[in-house]
């Protein structure tokens, strides 16, 4: 084969490997570095930067020091002294390989020129190179940009291989040894194919492997019906077809439970005797001495110990944890015991969870119970007021107070950490920040090449190595004299050496090649992998198809679940079960009654992989859809129906799920994993017809903006928006007024996004008993005049935008939409985007013919102009001001009309307009509006402070400042305010520049214009807004 | 907070449940300019009506006014001499 010339060769297809002369090079832990080398290699193109860390590090604190750290374990991997292949500069990154230097680049290219052209023996050549599935292991299941890349990839190498398989088995038809082996594979890769399985009934037949020949049909009829499906047409005349040439009395079997009877004898009799179930520790005597030393010193100097235990995997890490466990209760400890799941990352608390439900019944009493309720509903309900984060976090240190007042410690055994969610991880940093002085054990287990990758728990390690209470140690695999203990204990009569030497001293394959070796004179498998594949296909077809359910499930199961799943009648089921368990390959768990464990998590990620792609869908698809039909009121089944539905292909189901998971997080206070959960329904419903889209999106953004503000909060408003006006055009005016208001949140940060039922409430109030249009011109009426008061902005830009949407669908908005969203983005700075929305505003009032909307419009303009330094433009709308204002009947039109065009004369310092000013205020006052008034009073202050006239600044400014606090108008008084804090320091008058600073830095709300003033002003005092008021 | 008085000159033969249907329309306006509503003189003719309102300033009354499209001649803010006190 081409490939193995290059002296560089990065495989994928199968699992990732590199190898370099001939020799495999041993990969980074880090799974993500793994990932990003993989992505690099089959895209083959440049990358930027940020992409990549997008891609495997969106939530890390440095995501471009992770990605440098990742580049630089790659780098000795594919580069050599006389040949870089990794091309990495500032913004960018490339992985440079040869067309012959990656095996699925390689066989695509030869497959481009059509499977016809290529010879038989090319097409062997190509069939070979498919060792597995692409990137087999190798799932990044929390990064969906990733996998859905992945899964692509992963779809088209299958497809690939199928159709390679299909041809050889065309072409050797002739030759049935020959295609036998071919036709294998293909059912393996692609199980549901029926007329993949009809051929190779075919070619079984035709060499006289009847009984395979049937075991095949069975199997494939058990796999359908397990899947819903019915054998179509091609299988069951290849089963005719079959024993039509042989015994002819022999029928099809019928589907259904009639034919999986219950194994008489779980195993051939080829098959080893089973090992002992529990697993047995040897050596090790350092490790127990030093974690029975960590319950010594927290009960003998009533303090906190952390240990965490690190090491590859299989070495041995949970077995010495469960033995600590077991240890602790013995010496009356309360013990919380939890492990983290790959695949449960968007669980938040899963490993929490799992520890307080594994308690004895009622270790959990009374005081406790509800503030628990978070974790555990099953407890009974809590009060509203008390669900906090803090409230949580709080209640379990509690709890934990409460189990260390015993003698004996405290302990809290969390295995597997690298992956557990960010909810655990912080609750268990703050556990043991509040449990300094508290009898309290915190024992971790974690794979140490793959902590890297797991940025929260790096965050709390760092954390407690910083305070210096974590102790560590890292777990070595076992001596030639330890493996040769192991092997005598396990009784098995293996040669020790032979195995030490294949095992390098790790228990658990060490274990596996003891059991594989047992009474057998064969040559030992190389790996775990092989070894548990071995051990699968020589399972009974029933028993291997539960232990293939029980992976889909996960590393831990329920076998309730389970029994709804198989073909198996409950007794066959258990006898299963209990064979999976004494061949260790399953473990009950002690806590629970109904749950099985896999052995361990290499073994289940073996089993699980084996398992053909298609038929892994399918399998999910029915989890999903058994799951979906279950009560589950409080959402605690919507993670696993998202998993299971997405891996399925059930996109809606996915996405619907997520919304619900979303939630769920999000009342738990789990804010990663809700945004995580949303992120991935987003990309699901992505697909959707519409309106089923525009539902699912909505709903999903709104859980994304309640977990993460955006970085870039307006684009991902605008899109909202869209969302919310197609929603509104497809009908769906609920989710609508849902994206509105989400996009008020985003736009504000107040409030909250799931608040739309109160909005909408107040809108209706606001505008009850009128007709459709009247209505919406009564709620933007009501919008607009929020935002006039600085009152909830964030509602004002819903109702607003919610009336715009809705009046451009019968044709024009009314007026006071446009001159709302003005005065919104006046507000928030947009000073371009405000002026363009007054200018319709003013188009609006003059085609309705409606001069106080005009003079209105034009009052905003002259005000937006005053923001933008326009004065000339500013004098021009006041001269129309002035006019308009002259022909409107009595109120405060006139007087503010003068004063503007004085105030704006008066700025570009044309003649002596200092009077008319005068007389304009005075008017102003006259009218008794304050608001006006103080607008005109500042910005004459602004003007007068520019020009050292401070005397008359100051009397404009306090009076400005005084209106503003009688009108709980919060801009004006800031803008007061920072011309009172410059001529204070100007003055140099210390007191009331403190006072000033010191009210100024309690402003929040205040228009952004504004705020920008004050910020200039308190940093020309040496201070800042988010200054503290000790500092004043 | 300012006396706020509102001069209503209404069509002839007015109803007063009409007006107060429209006034009610805008109390939540009302109430976020801090307006509250002192007391209402209805003439027997129905062609007159004069309300007082205690708010921030008269030109909050104005803008609700403005808002609701009730009638006013005009609005201003008064002194309050209650001799009987």
């Amino acid at each position: 084969m081409a490939v193995t010339h290059a002296s560089l060769q990065v495989q994928v297809l199968g699992p990732l490997s590199v190898v370099r002369d001939g020799e495999t090079i041993q990969l980074p832990q880090s799974k993500k570095t793994r990932g990003l080398l993989a992505y690099l290699a089959i895209t083959g193109r440049t990358h930027r930067r940020d992409r990549l860390c997008s891609l495997l590090w969106d939530v890390a604190d440095d995501p471009r020091g992770a990605l440098r750290w990742s580049l630089s374990k790659i780098r000795p991997l594919v580069d050599s002294d006389d040949k870089r292949c990794l091309i990495a500069d500032r913004e960018s990154v490339r992985l440079q390989l040869d067309d012959t230097d990656l095996d699925w680049r390689w066989a695509r290219r030869a497959l481009a020129s059509g499977l016809e052209s290529i010879s038989n023996e090319r097409l062997e050549q190509l069939a070979n190179v498919f060792r597995g599935e692409l990137l087999e292991g190798l799932d990044l299941i929390d990064f969906d940009e990733f996998t859905a890349w992945c899964a692509a990839e992963r779809e088209h190498a299958r497809t690939s291989h199928a159709k390679i398989l299909e041809t050889l088995v065309t072409r050797h038809h002739r030759e049935p040894d020959r295609a036998l082996h071919y036709a294998r594979d293909y059912v393996r890769i692609d199980p549901l194919n029926q007329d993949a399985r009809a051929e190779l009934i075919r070619l079984l037949v035709s060499v006289g492997r009847r009984n395979e020949a049937r075991a095949q049909y069975e199997s494939a009829t058990r796999l359908l019906e397990e899947l819903g499906a019915e054998p179509l047409g091609a299988l069951v005349s290849a089963w005719r077809e079959a024993t039509a040439h042989g015994d002819r009395t022999e029928s099809a079997p019928k589907m259904g439970r009639a034919i999986t009877s219950s194994p008489k004898s779980a195993f051939p009799t080829r098959h080893a005797p089973a090992l002992p179930r529990q697993d047995v520790l040897v050596g090790r005597a350092d490790e127990r001495m030093r974690l029975a030393s960590v319950l010594d010193h927290a009960q003998a100097e009533s303090r906190l110990m952390v240990f965490l235990l690190k090491g590859e995997s299989g070495v041995g890490k949970t077995t010495l944890l469960s033995t600590l466990s077991r240890e602790a209760r013995q010496r009356g400890s309360a013990v919380l015991e939890g492990t983290a799941y790959e695949a449960e990352g968007g669980r938040p608390y899963g490993p929490w969870i799992d520890a307080l439900r594994r308690l004895p019944a009622g270790a959990i009493s009374d005081p406790h119970r509800s503030a628990l309720t978070t974790l555990l509903p099953e407890l009974g309900s809590s009060d509203e007021k008390e669900r906090s984060r803090d409230h949580l976090f709080g209640a379990v240190v509690d709890f934990v107070a409460f189990l260390s007042a015993r003698e004996a410690p405290a302990v809290l055994v969390f295995d597997d950490i690298h992956w557990c969610d960010d909810a655990t991880a912080e609750l268990l940093h703050y556990v043991a920040r509040m449990s300094r002085d508290r009898k309290v054990a915190i024992v971790l287990g974690a794979r140490d090449g793959e902590l890297v990758d797991n940025e929260s728990a790096m965050r709390m390690l760092r954390s407690l190595r910083r305070d210096g209470v974590i102790d560590e140690h890292l777990l070595l695999p076992l001596t030639q004299q330890e493996v040769s203990d192991l092997i005598d204990r396990l009784g098995t009569g293996a040669n020790a050496a032979q195995i030490f030497v294949q095992s390098g001293g790790n228990p658990l394959l060490a274990r596996e090649l003891a059991q594989a070796t047992q009474g057998l004179n064969e040559t030992l498998p190389a790996s775990l992998k092989d070894l548990v594949t071995d051990r699968l296909a020589r399972l009974p077809q029933e028993t291997g198809d539960v232990l293939r359910w029980a992976a889909i499930l996960g590393p831990s199961f329920d076998v309730g679940l389970l029994d709804e799943l198989t073909s198996l009648e409950f007794d066959p089921l258990m006898n299963a079960l209990s064979s999976l368990e004494r061949h260790a390959l399953l473990d009950s768990d002690p806590g629970s009654k109904s749950t099985y464990d896999f052995h361990h998590a290499l073994v289940h990620r073996v089993v699980y992989s084996e398992i053909s792609e298609p038929r892994r869908k399918l399998m999910h698809l029915r989890v999903a859809k058994l799951l979906e039909a279950r009560e589950d009121s409080d959402g605690q089944l919507a993670m696993e129906i998202a998993h299971h539905a997405c891996v399925g292909g059930d996109e809606a189901l996915a996405a619907s799920a997520c919304v619900v998971a979303g939630n769920r997080c999000l009342r738990m206070f789990a804010n990663a994993e809700a945004f995580a959960h949303a992120r991935r329904g987003l990309r699901y419903a992505e697909s959707l017809p519409d309106p089923k889209r525009l539902k699912l999106k909505i709903e999903l953004e709104q859980v994304s903006a309640a977990a993460k503000i955006p970085d870039d909060v307006e684009k991902q408003a605008r899109r909202i928006e869209e969302l919310a006006e197609a929603a509104l055009e497809s009908g769906c005016a609920e989710h609508a007024r849902i994206g509105f208001t989400v996009v008020s949140y985003l736009r504000w940060n107040i409030g909250e996004p799931g608040d739309a039922h109160r909005l909408s409430l107040r809108a209706e109030f606001a505008s009850r008993g009128a007709g459709d249009r009247h209505r919406m011109v009564g709620m933007a009426e009501a919008a607009r005049c929020l935002v006039l008061l600085e009152r909830d902005v964030a509602q004002a830009e819903a109702l607003l935008l919610e009336a715009r949407a809705l009046t451009e669908r019968s044709g024009e908005s009314p007026w006071a939409v446009f001159d709302g969203l003005g005065l919104l983005r006046l507000h928030g700075g947009q000073l371009d985007e405000a002026k363009a929305l007054f200018e319709k505003a003013l188009v609006t009032a003059k085609r309705t013919g409606d001069r106080l909307h005009e003079f209105m419009a034009l009052e905003h303009l002259v005000k937006v102009s005053i923001l933008r330094g326009n004065a000339d433009e500013a004098c021009a709308y006041a001269l129309t001001l002035a006019t308009i204002g002259e022909k409107l009947r009595e109120g405060s039109e006139r007087p503010l009309a003068r004063a503007m065009l004085a105030l704006c004369r008066y700025r570009k310092g044309e003649g002596d307009y200092r009077s008319a000013l005068e007389d304009g205020l005075q008017q102003l006052r006259e009218v008794d509006a304050k608001q006006r008034l103080s607008f005109v009073l500042v910005e004459a202050a602004i003007i007068e402070c520019e020009r050292q006239e401070l005397t008359s600044a100051k009397t404009r400014a306090e009076e400005a400042l005084d209106l503003a606090l009688a009108l709980q108008h919060p801009s004006i008084a800031a803008l007061a305010r920072s011309v009172l804090l410059r001529i204070a320091r100007e003055t140099g008058d210390r007191d009331t520049q403190r006072q000033h600073a010191q009210a100024l830095v309690n402003f929040d709300s205040v228009a952004i214009p504004v705020r920008l003033l004050a910020q200039k002003e308190l940093l020309a005092s040496g201070l800042s807004i988010e200054a503290k008021e000790a500092e004043l | 907070m300012s006396r706020v008085i509102v001069e209503r000159k209404l069509a002839e033969q007015a109803d007063f449940d009409e007006l107060q249907a429209q006034e009610d329309a805008v109390a939540w306006c009302l109430e976020q300019y801090r307006i509250k509503f002192v007391r209402s003189y209805f003439s027997k003719d129905r062609s007159r009506m004069i309300c007082e309102y205690d708010a921030p300033d008269a030109e909050a009354v104005r803008t609700v006014q403005q808002t609701s499209g009730l009638p006013y001649e005009r609005i201003w803010t008064a002194r309050v001499f209650d001799w009987s006190k």
